[in-house]
């Protein structure tokens, strides 16, 4: 009889990285015939079919009952996975530092410093899994003993298929600019993932190098004081009719923008992961990442890795990579060989390997 | 040259970083002869400074709600009587959100500590790894004088 295993996480977000993994988990849990349920506090209405509340799962919970926790915010649903009276599994995504946003998002500050040092109270506490070899090693600088790393299961396949769709189109008709250089960075507007400094180096290769070029900031941006010094800054600079926030895109329309890029552009300095680096890697678009946190590992020696990042510097290496034909086609080579180590059959393996290894007792893999 | 002279790694196979570095630099002293604009992503204590900083807005916001609410005493008795009750709540719901963002505050100051905490013990590390270095070096040459010396 396959076990029982429910997942829970405090916010079920729709097209992140978090909730694609949740996802990908359901999907691979029912394949193996486990009976499973999303629990969440929170969710995005287009995923309303797919979850109940947080609360539901204390009437539902039993003593062996499997209870996957994804670790990645605060939140009631880390409290109520923590007393389960089941076996507990947490799957770490990482959790950003809240001085990050400080100055900016209070409350998100408050959100992630609370949940940073509530997970060092989960050590011991049922098995844990990591996202990432960076995610271990925090997880190990924590006091936990790790038993798995199960990076994400990433539908590439549903960026590719998209792209012929009427949607995607009608965005390529849109943003289609053959004349002009691209620079691309996919991601959510927020303070830890740098994007003044992704501005501030385009405006250099804008200014100075390469005028007929354009910098597309494709995801989420939420109102708030570091949106709104972005946008000043993209005033302060003259760069209104170059940088451009296309929106936030489900994956069946973002391979436009990727289709559309020349090169990627990522300054962050802070990642559990960084998902967009692989969908670059799929598009053959060649990656320009600052060194910070798991960027390296998820890279795994491809792209181009800064060590610092200057305005002039990121410009000048972004001309490179763009204008050096050869240079550029080696890079999108060894992006492309480092793709195949995150091909979905063998990342589903090593999940459903983690799950085994952190205890329960799923049925093999076919 | 080392990955700390380094300005980046390349995967890229056939092509060597510090020839990309050398045309870089070279272009880049043709375009800005002034010099690059410095702008090192902030680490150690620069780190732990930059987010006391930015605790700044938040105490400040606190220093404003804190004024409001001195405004909006009552000042006659009569209207004291009709108006206690919804002033009782108002100040809840001040206090709420003073309380609230006292709270933010708290858990700000208890990161920032963290991350001092954190920072200060990687420097120890460090620093006795560097002294263990050390030792290990003056054992070194103290047996090299050993040895030429009995020469």
């Amino acid at each position: 009889m396959p076990p029982v295993v429910h997942q829970i996480v405090p916010n079920f977000a729709f097209a992140d990285a978090v909730g694609n993994q949740i996802l990908a988990t359901r999907d691979l849990l029912t394949r193996l015939g486990c009976e499973t349920q999303i629990y969440a506090d929170h969710w995005d209405p287009r995923l309303s079919d797919l979850v109940k509340p947080t609360a539901d799962y204390l009437s539902r919970q039993a003593q062996e009952h499997w209870l996957i926790l994804h670790y990645c915010i605060c939140g009631h649903a880390n409290h109520v996975a923590r007393e389960t009276t089941g076996h507990l599994v947490t799957y770490y995504h990482n959790v950003t530092p809240a001085r990050f946003f400080f100055g900016y998002e209070p409350a998100a500050a408050a959100c992630c410093g609370q949940a940073r040092r509530q997970l060092k109270g989960f050590a011991g506490h049922g098995a844990t899994i990591a996202a990432s070899d960076y995610n271990r090693a925090e997880l190990e600088s924590f006091g936990f003993s790790v038993k798995a790393v199960a990076p994400y299961i990433l539908k590439l396949e549903h960026l590719h298929a998209g792209l012929n769709t009427p949607g995607s189109e009608a965005l390529r008709a849109r943003f289609a600019a053959p004349d002009l250089k691209t620079w691309v960075y996919v991601g959510r507007i927020a303070p830890n993932k740098r994007v003044e400094e992704v501005v501030r180096a385009f405006h250099v290769y804008h200014s100075q190098i390469e005028p007929r070029s354009r910098l597309l900031l494709v995801g989420s941006r939420p109102a708030g004081k570091y949106s709104d010094e972005i946008a000043a800054l993209i005033a302060r600079l003259d760069l209104q009719d170059s940088v451009i926030f296309p929106g936030l895109f489900p994956a069946e329309s973002l391979g436009v923008f990727y289709e559309l890029a020349d090169i990627y552009v990522s300054l962050s300095e802070h990642e559990g992961f960084c998902v967009p680096l692989v969908e670059a890697m799929s598009f053959g678009v060649p990656i320009l990442a600052f060194d910070s946190t798991a960027v390296p590992g998820t890279l795994g020696g491809s792209g181009v890795l800064l060590h610092r990042k200057e305005p002039q510097v990121v410009a000048e290496v972004a001309h490179e990579v763009i204008g050096n034909h050869g240079l550029r086609t080696a890079i999108v080579g060894r992006q492309r060989e480092r793709l195949t180590d995150f091909e979905p059959g063998a990342m589903r393996a090593q999940l459903h390997k983690a799950l085994i290894a952190a205890g329960i007792p799923l049925q093999p893999l076919d | 040259m080392t990955t700390e002279q380094r300005w980046f790694t390349v995967g890229a196979p056939g092509y060597d970083a510090a020839d990309i570095q050398a045309r870089v630099v070279r272009q880049m002293h043709e375009r800005t002869p002034g010099g690059l604009v410095e702008r090192q992503p902030a680490t150690g204590f620069a780190a732990v400074r930059e987010a006391l900083a930015a605790l700044e807005d938040p105490l400040e916001d606190l220093a404003v709600q804190v004024s409001v609410r001195d405004e909006r005493l009552p000042i006659g008795n009569s209207l004291w009587n009709r108006m206690k009750v919804p002033f009782h709540q108002l100040s809840a719901l001040y206090v709420n959100d003073l309380a609230g963002r006292q709270t933010v505050i708290n858990v700000g100051l208890a990161d920032v500590l963290d991350e001092l905490v954190d920072r200060l013990e990687t420097a120890a590390l460090e620093r006795d790894r560097e002294i263990e270095a050390l030792k290990s070096e003056i054992a070194r040459l103290s047996e090299q004088v050993a040895r030429l010396s009995t020469r």
